[in-house]
């Protein structure tokens, strides 16, 4: 049960699509990788984290969320698709006052 | 028909987690429990795992012992560890951050189980962390 992302850019969104179970040890192992991505963010981006293709989070995934908020922006990141179930620990932990979670479906 | 009760002896570093979580979700599985309960269940034990492998103290070769069981429409979990004394129900929570800025980076993973679990219990015997929690099992869906 691993997990990965993929990178997307395009003209105004940076998007990591992650895929797999983003429990405690996948997140360790995919913690510097994305962190290595921040960077990548230019000022017209907005980084998106795109969550249709994971089924799982653990608070390690949402202390990523936390450090990407934090430096590109509050402003200029959101989360994408969770299954309500991912959804549910975004709302257990209250990020859902302070992160943008979008569902595209919708959009 | 539901399997005896489930046991895992981890050893306390984050590569035997996803093993651990293997183990659990294949039991949970065979025990009928609908996906959304058996998540909850995964979710609590992957964080409480996840904290003795970082804040026990434990050494390298230490292992904790896990159990699951599956009684009277309830989820059982027992967590065992060598590590220093720690009560995870006196653990207190940060107070709701205002901003994105006041959010506590540390600290999400204890109060995700407190709202998973139904009831969590500890005590310290033997020189070692004894925690049970208790989980709705959910609607019962057809064994694997």
């Amino acid at each position: 049960m691993t997990a990965s992302f993929t990178v997307d850019p395009a003209p105004t969104r940076l998007t990591l699509a992650f895929h797999g179970r983003l429990d405690s040890a996948n997140c360790a192992g995919l913690h510097d990788a994305v962190l290595a991505q921040l960077g990548a963010v230019s000022a017209g981006q907005v980084l998106r984290f795109d969550l249709a293709g994971s089924d799982f989070v653990a608070s390690a995934f949402l202390r990523l969320c936390i450090l990407a908020a934090r430096t590109v922006g509050a402003d200029r990141f959101e989360v994408a698709d969770p299954a309500p179930l991912v959804r549910e620990v975004f709302t257990m932990a209250g990020l859902d006052r302070h992160l943008t979670i979008v569902d595209t479906a919708t959009q | 028909m539901i399997p005896p009760e489930g046991r895992w002896t981890v050893p306390a570093d984050l590569a035997a987690l996803a093993l651990l979580q293997e183990g659990a979700g294949d039991w949970l599985r065979q025990a009928g429990v609908d996906e959304a309960a058996a998540a909850r269940v995964l979710l609590a034990l992957d964080e409480l795992a996840a904290n003795i492998v970082h804040h026990a103290g434990l050494g390298a070769d230490a292992r904790f012992e896990v159990a699951l069981e599956r009684e009277a429409g309830e989820l059982r979990v027992r967590i065992s560890d060598a590590g220093r004394p720690f009560d995870p129900t006196a653990a207190t929570s940060p107070p709701p951050a205002a901003t994105l800025d006041e959010v506590s980076v540390g600290g999400f993973g204890l109060g995700l189980v407190r709202r998973l679990a139904r009831s969590m219990d500890y005590r310290r015997e033997d020189g070692r962390n004894h925690l049970r929690l208790r989980f709705a099992a959910g609607p019962a869906r057809a064994a694997d």
